[in-house]
C-alpha cells in the first residue's frame, strides 16, 4: 500500500493518458482525450499514443473535475509540467513517482477491467448518437402506451427527437413499443447482468425517474467516473450487437445507424466519397471549395479511422519506410523532429500520413521494433 | 376584450381560473396594442403575460430568451401542455433543422417563437421575420439589457434596432428583478413609448425570510444539520460551489438516510436533466446545488431554501429564494450568513476577471487565430478561463463579433492597436468587477441591517411594501419550527434498491414483447 492509493479512477484516467503521450503532448491534449474531441489533433494523438480505450470516457461538462485531478497529480509529484511541447507549450511529462502509481493504484485495476472492450473511436458515436435516441424512445413509448402525451423530455438533444418522431410516424405506439422492449431483452441478455441493471436503471418512463451516475455509483459503492464509463461501454454493446445482426435487431440496428466510416464528419465524410470514386486531393479540394490542408486532414483522418483505407495511392513506399526507420529511431511521433530527421524534404502530410500506418512484418516473422503499448489498434494493451 | 373575456380564455387554453397578480393588466396592455414593461418574481407566471395574448393575436408572437435550455424547456413545457404551434431558434440547432423551423416559421406554422438575440439581430432575419407579421415582441429577463443588471448581455444592447425592424409590434419586457436603474434602461433601450408598468413586490407573503449569522463550518453545519432534520421538504440548499455541493450532498446523506442529490453546472447533461426529473417528482428531499440549479425548475410545492453559502448578490439572493413557495402555501427562506463566504464570493468575483497584464497576450492571441469559440477546455492556460468575459467585452468595444450561445469569435479589425484595445478592456472590466463587489456588498448591507429584512427589499428594488404578513422576517421574528415536517422525517422513506433489469424494463415498457 502506498500513497497512490488516493488516485481515485479519474487520476489514474489522466496520469494514464499522459503516460501514453510520452511527455509529448500538453495537457488539453490529455482533456481532449478523455472528452473524445473529434479533431483531427485528438484522433492522432489516439491513434499514434494507442489511447483508444481512454478516449471519450468522460464528459465534456467535467473540465473542472480534470483540471482539477491535473493540479494534484502535479502537486503530488506524479506530473511534471515543465517540458515543452511543439510550439512551444507546455508539454507534461509522468515522473517515475508517477509511473509507479500508475502501475500499482488499485484504480487502475479497476478502470481497466470496465473498459476492457472499450474503443473509443469505434465506440463513441454510441454515447453520442444512440443513447440520447434510446433514452428519449424509452421515455416516449412509456408515456404513450398508457396514454400519456405530455411530458417532459429527458433529452434535449435535436436529433434524438427528430429520431423518435421519425420512428413513430405511421406506426402503432404499442407495436414499437413492443418491439424494442424484445429487442432490448435480447440484446441485455447478452451482457453482464450488473451492466444491464445499471443501463436499465438510467432510463426514464412514465412515472419512474431514471438513476444518475452518482445515484447508481452510490448503490454499488463504486465511483460515478467509474458508472459513467459502465455505462458508456453498455450501450457499446448494444451497438456492436445491432450492428451485428440486423435483422434480429432492425429498431436498434436504426437507431444506431451505421456509417460507411465511423466517427467521421459528414464534411470528411463527402471528401471520402470522392476520393474512392479516384479523385485525388487537389481535385477535392477545387470540385468541394475547400483548401487543400483540409482535405489533406481528411485523408488523415480518414486513413486513421478505416484500416482499409489505401494510403499508398497518395505517398510512395520509400517515404513510407523513411519516416517509419526514423520514427523508430527517434522513439517519438513529434511532426518536426522526423521531419528535420528526413532532411526537411518529406511533406507533414506525408509523415502524418505514413504514421496511420505501421509497417508490415518482415517475411519470416521478425517484425519492426514498435513497442507494443503505441499500437493498440484493437484497443487492447499492457499497461503502461 | 373585457375582463370576463380574458378569464374565458384563460381557463380555455391553460385550466386555471383566475390571474396571478399582474398578469391581467400586462396582457391587456399589450392586447389593447401598448408598450409594458412587468417586474415580476419568479414563480409568478411571467410566462403566462405573453403565452396567452400569443393565441389571442393575429400573427407570431417573438420572444427573445438569453438561454438556449431555457427556449427548449419552455417550449418542452408548452408542448407538454398540447400547445402546438410554439418553437425555438437559437445557434444550438443544426443548420438543416434550423432552416426547417424558419420556413415553417414565415410560412406562418408557429404562433410562439422563441428566438436568441444574436439571430434577431440579423436584418435580413428581421425583415422576413416583419413579412411574416409580428403580433407581440417579447424581451425575457430584461433586465440583461442594463449594463447595471447583474447579467448584462452585450447582445441585448441591439434589441432597441430591432424593435424598430420589426415595424414597431407591442413590446412586453419582463423580469424578475429589476431596481428602478435597471428599469430606467430597458425602458431607454428598447425604446418603449408611455409603458404600462407593473411592478409587484419582490417578496410574496408566504415566504419567510430568515437568517442565522454563523462562524466556521462547524457552526455552519449545525445548524443546517438542525434544520434540515425538521424542515418539510421538498427544498433547495443552495452553495457557492460545484465541490461543496456534492460535499454538502456527501455529508447529507452519511447521516441521513432520505434521498438527496447534487446539481452543478460541471455535470453531464443527461444526469442534470434526471436531477431535475426526480425533483419535480418529488422523489428527493433536498437538492444541494449551485445557482446552475434554478433554470428550468417548475416546482410549486419547494418548501424550503437554504443558503449554505451567501450568493454573489442580492438579486440573486431574491431570484433563488423565490423558489421556495410558488404555490402560495407557507415557505421558509433561510440564509446562513458567515462573513468569511463574503470572502469566498469576493474571491470568486475577482476570479473571473483577468490579470490586467494578462490581457495584452491574450488579445494578441485572439486577433491572430482571427476567430474560434470560447470553450473553457483549454485545461493548461488559466488565462483561457477568463475569454468568454474579455470578449463579450471586445463585442462592446467593436473589436469582435461574438455569439454568446454557441461561444463562438470572430475578430473584426486585424489592424487594431492592443494596447489601447487592452486598456479599454480593462477599464470595463474594472467597472465590471466594481459593480459585482458594489451587489455583494448591497446583500451583506442587507443580512446586517436593522429593521424589518422585507421593507428592505422592497426598498432595494423600488417595489410597492405589500402587506406585512404574521411570518415576515428575522427582524420581525420568524420561528422556523412552525415549518417542521408533522408528518416527520419518516414520511420521505429511504432510496430503495434498484430493481433487475428485467423487472424495470417490464414497468417501463408494460406491453407483450414482440416475437422476433
Ligand atoms: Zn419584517
Amino acid at each position: 500500500m502506498g500513497a497512490w492509493a488516493r488516485l481515485d479512477p479519474l487520476h489514474w484516467l489522466v496520469l494514464r493518458v499522459a503516460s501514453g503521450m510520452a511527455g509529448e503532448r500538453t495537457a488539453t491534449a490529455v482533456w481532449r482525450v478523455l472528452a473524445g474531441h473529434r479533431g483531427i489533433q485528438t484522433v492522432q494523438d489516439v491513434c499514434w499514443y494507442g489511447l483508444r480505450r481512454y478516449y471519450a470516457v468522460v464528459d465534456g461538462t467535467e473540465g473542472e473535475a480534470v483540471r482539477r485531478r491535473l493540479r494534484e497529480l502535479v502537486a503530488w509529484g506524479y506530473l511534471d509540467e515543465g517540458g515543452r511541447a511543439d510550439g512551444g507549450r507546455r508539454s507534461i511529462t509522468v515522473t517515475d513517482a508517477g509511473a509507479r502509481a500508475l502501475r500499482e493504484a488499485p484504480a487502475g485495476a479497476a478502470v481497466d477491467a470496465v473498459l476492457v472492450t472499450w474503443d473509443g473511436l469505434r465506440d463513441e458515436r454510441a454515447w453520442r448518437v444512440l443513447y440520447p435516441r434510446l433514452l428519449l424512445a424509452v421515455q416516449t413509448l412509456s408515456h404513450l402506451v398508457r396514454g400519456q402525451t405530455a411530458f417532459v423530455p429527458v433529452v434535449r438533444a435535436i436529433d434524438a427527437q427528430a429520431w423518435v418522431r421519425a420512428l413513430l410516424a405511421g406506426r402503432s405506439v404499442a407495436g414499437c413499443a413492443a418491439q424494442l422492449r424484445a429487442e432490448l431483452e435480447q440484446v441485455l441478455d447478452g451482457l453482464p447482468p450488473r451492466l444491464a441493471d445499471m443501463l436499465v436503471a438510467s432510463f426514464s418512463g412514465c412515472g419512474l425517474s431514471g438513476a444518475t451516475a452518482q445515484q447508481l455509483a452510490a448503490h454499488a459503492g463504486a465511483s460515478p467516473v467509474l458508472v459513467r464509463a459502465a455505462l458508456r461501454v453498455a450501450v457499446a454493446r448494444v451497438q456492436e450487437a445491432a450492428r451485428r445482426e440486423p435483422r434480429r435487431f432492425p429498431l436498434l440496428h436504426n437507431m444506431a445507424e451505421p456509417r460507411p466510416c465511423e466517427g467521421l464528419s459528414a464534411s470528411a465524410e463527402a471528401t471520402r466519397a470522392l476520393l474512392l470514386r479516384g479523385l485525388d486531393p487537389e481535385e477535392v479540394a477545387r470540385r468541394r471549395g475547400l483548401r487543400l490542408a483540409t482535405v489533406e486532414d481528411h485523408v488523415v483522418e480518414i486513413a486513421l479511422r478505416d484500416p482499409t483505407f489505401d494510403i499508398f495511392r497518395f505517398l510512395d513506399r520509400a517515404t513510407h519506410e523513411a519516416v517509419w526507420a526514423a520514427r523508430c529511431r527517434l522513439g517519438t511521433v513529434r511532426l518536426r523532429a522526423i521531419r528535420d530527421a528526413l532532411g526537411g524534404t518529406v511533406s507533414y502530410f506525408a509523415i502524418r500520413l505514413a504514421l496511420t500506418r505501421p509497417p508490415r512484418a518482415r517475411a519470416g516473422g521478425e517484425s519492426v521494433a514498435v513497442p507494443a503499448t503505441q499500437w493498440g489498434m484493437s484497443g487492447g494493451m499492457g499497461k503502461g | 376584450m373585457n375582463r370576463a373575456d380574458l378569464c374565458a380564455a384563460l381557463e380555455r387554453h391553460f385550466g386555471y381560473r383566475a390571474f396571478r397578480p399582474g398578469q391581467a393588466e400586462l396582457i391587456e396592455a399589450v392586447l389593447a396594442g401598448r408598450d409594458a414593461l412587468g417586474v415580476l418574481a419568479t414563480g409568478s407566471g411571467k410566462s403566462l403575460c405573453y403565452q396567452l395574448p400569443a393565441l389571442l393575436l393575429n400573427g407570431v408572437c417573438v420572444v427573445v430568451s438569453p438561454l438556449i435550455a431555457l427556449m427548449e424547456d419552455q417550449v418542452a413545457a408548452l408542448r407538454a401542455r398540447g400547445f402546438r404551434g410554439v418553437t425555438a431558434l437559437h445557434s444550438g440547432l443544426d443548420p438543416a433543422e434550423r432552416r426547417r423551423r424558419e420556413e415553417r416559421l414565415f410560412a406562418g406554422a408557429y404562433r410562439l417563437v422563441y428566438v436568441s438575440p444574436e439571430r434577431l439581430v440579423q436584418p435580413a432575419f428581421a425583415q422576413r421575420l416583419a413579412r411574416a407579421g409580428v403580433s407581440l415582441f417579447v424581451v425575457d429577463e430584461a433586465h440583461c439589457i442594463s449594463q447595471w443588471g447583474h447579467e448584462f448581455r452585450p447582445d441585448y444592447l441591439r434589441l432597441g434596432q430591432v424593435v424598430h425592424a420589426l415595424g414597431r409590434p407591442p413590446t412586453l419586457a419582463l423580469t424578475a428583478t429589476a431596481p428602478p436603474p435597471v428599469q430606467e434602461d430597458i425602458v431607454a433601450v428598447l425604446k418603449m413609448r408611455d409603458p404600462v408598468r407593473v411592478i409587484l413586490p419582490v417578496n410574496r407573503d408566504n415566504l419567510a425570510f430568515d437568517c442565522v449569522p454563523v462562524e466556521g463550518e462547524a457552526q455552519k453545519q449545525a445548524v443546517l444539520a438542525e434544520r434540515l432534520a425538521r424542515l418539510a421538504g421538498p427544498g433547495i440548499v443552495y452553495v457557492a460551489t460545484r465541490e461543496a455541493a456534492e460535499a454538502f450532498c456527501t455529508w447529507f446523506s452519511r447521516r441521513d438516510g432520505r434521498p438527496a442529490a447534487y446539481f452543478h453546472g460541471g455535470m453531464p447533461a443527461d444526469e442534470r436533466a434526471r436531477i431535475l426529473e426526480q425533483f419535480r417528482a418529488g422523489e428527493l428531499f433536498v437538492v444541494f446545488a449551485t445557482n446552475a440549479f434554478g433554470m428550468g425548475i417548475d416546482k410549486p410545492d419547494v418548501r424550503f431554501v437554504l443558503h449554505a453559502h451567501a450568493p454573489a448578490s442580492l438579486e440573486a439572493y431574491v431570484q433563488e429564494a423565490g423558489r421556495a413557495g410558488r404555490d402560495g402555501a407557507p415557505a421558509y427562506a433561510c440564509l446562513l450568513y458567515d462573513r468569511a463566504d463574503l470572502a469566498l464570493q469576493q474571491r470568486l468575483v475577482v476570479s473571473e476577471y483577468p490579470a490586467e497584464g494578462a490581457l495584452v497576450p491574450l488579445l494578441a492571441r485572439l486577433r491572430a487565430q482571427g476567430e474560434g469559440a470560447a470553450c473553457l477546455d483549454e485545461v493548461d492556460d488559466p488565462e483561457m478561463r477568463h475569454l468568454s468575459a474579455v470578449v463579450a467585452q471586445l463585442e462592446l468595444t467593436g473589436a469582435m463579433a461574438y455569439d454568446p450561445a454557441t461561444g463562438t469569435w470572430t475578430w473584426q479589425d486585424a489592424k487594431a492597436d492592443l494596447d489601447g484595445l487592452a486598456k479599454q478592456v480593462a477599464r470595463r472590466l474594472r467597472a465590471r468587477r466594481a459593480d459585482r463587489l458594489r451587489r455583494l456588498r448591497a446583500l451583506a448591507a442587507w443580512a446586517e441591517g436593522e429593521g424589518c429584512r422585507r421593507a428592505a427589499l422592497d426598498r432595494y428594488f423600488g417595489s410597492p411594501g405589500g402587506e406585512k404578513p404574521a411570518a415576515c422576517c428575522w427582524a420581525c421574528g420568524v420561528d422556523w419550527t412552525a415549518y417542521a415536517d408533522a408528518a416527520g422525517a419518516a414520511s420521505w422513506g429511504k432510496r430503495t434498491a434498484p430493481m433487475g433489469w428485467r423487472q424495470r424494463l417490464a414497468q417501463l415498457l408494460p406491453v407483450t414483447p414482440a416475437a422476433t
